[in-house]
């Protein structure tokens, strides 16, 4: 697994998550406080639906938190824009190292 | 621009930040877009214009260009409305002074968009531009 950075604009980052399925690119705002990263307003896309399974995004999340040196990541979602909740935002999802 | 479901937001922003908008302003404007908002942006630099529509498509998004006319032959919207420049300045409420002055292109510099765009719609709406200059005396006696 490899993260590219393609652009910073703070607090907003565009970056890209090489993995073994695909490349899964990621335009957010981010914030680290203290040993918190939050990604609010996270989109996503690159990879087919379902490519990337509860296993997978917590790889993703592990491997972020430690190039972040923090101990938890809280993603906050945009609203969606495809799928059953469509126009809906999503609960945050915590993750802990 | 509004959004009609798309399935590749990312690719949404980082089309609009090829169109000279930062990331963080894209960003912005594709959570409005995703927010299912109706949104206009001033695009500082748009190479291809049917290109940007045609890739807009292509995501999932339904956009359109607005801009001002380049030029209008202002004698030829006269004329078309069979007007002399009194009445064509008396009935669009222009200075009849300026009115010649544009027809005989005296004007140093060239005319403004909002300009242009009240010429434009003279020639193809006469009748809203004058139900909207109507006063509300007049509207008042119907």
């Amino acid at each position: 697994m490899k993260f590219v950075v393609v652009e910073q604009d703070r607090p907003v980052v565009h970056f890209q998550v090489v993995l073994d399925q695909g490349v899964l690119e990621i335009i957010t705002n981010y914030e680290v406080r203290g040993s918190t990263l939050t990604l609010r307003e996270f989109h996503c896309d690159g990879l087919r639906p379902g490519a990337l399974n509860r296993a997978g995004l917590n790889a993703v999340a592990r491997e972020l938190m430690e190039l972040a040196n923090v101990q938890n990541l809280i993603v906050y979602g945009a609203v969606r824009s495809t799928g059953p909740l469509k126009g809906r935002r999503q609960r945050p999802k915590r993750f802990r190292r | 621009m509004g959004e009609a479901g798309f399935q590749q937001p990312v690719q949404v922003a980082k089309l609009l930040a090829r169109q000279g908008l930062t990331l963080r302003r894209a960003h912005r404007l594709l959570n409005r877009l995703v927010a299912g908002e109706e949104v206009s942006m001033r695009l500082p630099s748009v190479a291809d214009r049917k290109g940007l529509l045609k890739d807009c498509k292509g995501l999932g998004v339904f956009a359109e260009i607005h801009e001002a006319p380049e030029s209008l032959m202002i004698e030829k919207i006269r004329e078309k409305l069979a007007l002399s420049q009194d009445a064509f300045a008396s009935r669009f409420c222009l200075n009849p002074r300026t009115l010649e002055n544009w027809e005989q292109g005296r004007n140093r510099k060239p005319l403004d968009p909002m300009t242009l765009t009240y010429l434009a719609i003279i020639e193809r709406y006469p009748e809203i531009v004058d139900e909207i200059l109507r006063t509300d005396s007049t509207r008042d006696l119907e």
